[in-house]
């Protein structure tokens, strides 16, 4: 009995046992494809924006626009990819980071409620979940797919409709957010919506990264019809 | 001329009553400070009379003096919505350049402001932060960058004007979340699972020995 032909066997069941093994941990948990990540020229020009801007939007801000009172943020339309959305009002964890709705209401968002309403001057935060294990994708399943150019509609309280422009989109490992970039005051009206990103941690149950998309403010919709 | 001050204010504060309607009738002093007429100008001329001060010192002195009593002394509450003081913006936030602009000019000092402090140690700043002259005179503002580390609240940091003026600007402070958010339950994300990896593994180490026997008794009933 050579040597060789005994490692050779050994080979050979070691890649039967794979072959069996692995399609079925993969199906397990590949029911769905993963949530689309912003590519990386766009995260980019996020980053680019915060550094230079010190958080506020690039491009020129409209003169004629005044920012909006204060009034709560109540639903949320973003025509790109087809959400329509209920908003409600949630502050702080106890850990610090902004709350989230519960995972058994994986449709609904919420807004980070000490902080200015979207349309105020600052940055208003929007927070939705990517999946959830109940339904598979969630609200802000496809975040990642928005561009520069994309709108948000956020309808308020006072029944007025404020209008956000994207210009940014950038996927952030969470133990290395950037809450400055993120949360810091903005001179103009500017919106963040926040989701989950990246490979998830099985172990924590939580995701490695989030999905940030930056948003200025543009604007009011036609109150009457709503977007 | 500060006793005359204080002997007048002090005088009029009894009759805060008679002067607090802002329908009193006034005049237009040389400087073009508004005088209320009648009593107070009786009263003012009496206790001049009394401190046997000149013509003149009761010129200067008077329409700073007589136009205090001109302002309604107000309960301490309503210095919070002080129309004089303004923060921008309201709520600020952590890490946020926050202006303060005072309007020291008020009838209750005595004369114009040439310079204001802003006190900023209970925003964890310095205690003497110099303001600079606004648009207008006896405006004054200045911009600071709120700590880092500063948390969430009401704060109430003080201006003082060099003509006495004492404003308080009272501003909230807003939380910033410092973690990042947990936004998803990973149903339909890749896998990064230790235990997973590690029962695989152990799943194909028995595989692999199992083979090995298996190949074993094989090649050994082969050579019978």
């Amino acid at each position: 009995m050579s040597t060789r032909r005994r490692l050779r066997d050994a080979l050979i069941a070691v890649a039967m046992a794979a072959g069996i093994l692995v399609p079925f941990v993969g199906s397990s948990t590949l029911r769905w494809s993963p949530p689309p990540l912003p590519p990386a020229s766009v995260a980019l020009s996020g980053a680019k924006v915060a550094a230079g801007t010190r958080g506020t939007p690039g491009t020129g801000r409209p003169s004629l626009i005044r920012p909006m009172a204060r009034s709560v943020p109540t639903s949320l339309y973003i025509p790109r990819i087809s959400v329509r959305a209920k908003i409600i009002s949630l502050g702080l964890t106890p850990s610090g980071a902004a709350a989230v709705p519960p995972l058994s209401t994986p449709f609904l968002t919420s807004w980070y409620d000490q902080g200015p309403t979207p349309g105020q001057p600052g940055t208003s935060v929007i927070l939705g979940h990517v999946d959830s294990a109940r339904v598979g994708p969630a609200i802000f399943y496809n975040l990642g797919e928005l561009r520069p150019g994309d709108l948000i509609y956020v309808t308020l309280e006072d029944r007025q409709t404020a209008v956000f422009r994207v210009y940014s989109a950038a996927l952030y490992l969470k133990a290395d957010f950037p809450t400055r970039t993120v949360y810091s005051y903005t001179s103009w009206p500017t919106l963040r919506l926040i989701t989950c990103g990246g490979e998830f941690d099985r172990a924590t149950g939580h995701y490695l990264g989030n999905t940030v998309v930056f948003a200025q403010y543009i604007g009011q919709h036609a109150a009457a019809n709503g977007p | 001329m500060i006793y005359l001050d204080v002997k007048l204010s002090s005088a009029v504060v009894g009759n805060d009553l008679a002067f607090a309607d802002p329908a009193a009738g006034y005049s237009q002093g040389r400087w073009g400070i508004p005088i209320p007429g009648g009593r107070l100008m009786r009263l003012a001329s009496s206790v001049a009379a009394t401190a046997g001060l000149t013509m003149a010192a009761l010129a200067s002195a008077a329409p700073v003096a007589l136009a205090s009593a001109a302002r309604p002394h107000h309960s301490p509450s309503a210095v919070i919505s002080n129309p004089d003081v303004s923060v921008t913006p309201n709520p600020s936030a952590p890490g946020t350049a926050t202006t303060f602009v005072v309007l020291c000019n008020s009838l209750t000092a005595g004369g114009n402001a040439t310079a204001a402090t802003l006190n900023a140690s209970t925003l964890g700043l310095s205690s003497q932060i110099s303001m600079q002259p606004g648009t207008q005179p006896g405006e004054f503002e200045a911009t600071v960058n709120l700590p880092q580390t500063i948390g969430p609240g009401s704060f109430s940091p003080t201006i003082s004007c060099n003509n006495g003026v004492t404003q308080t600007a009272t501003f909230d402070v807003s939380a910033v979340p410092s973690q990042a958010p947990a936004t998803g339950g990973g149903s339909t994300s890749t896998v990064t699972d230790g235990r997973l990896t590690v029962a695989g593994l152990g799943l194909l180490g028995i595989a692999a020995g199992a083979g090995g026997v298996v190949l074993r008794r094989h090649r050994s009933g082969r050579r019978i």
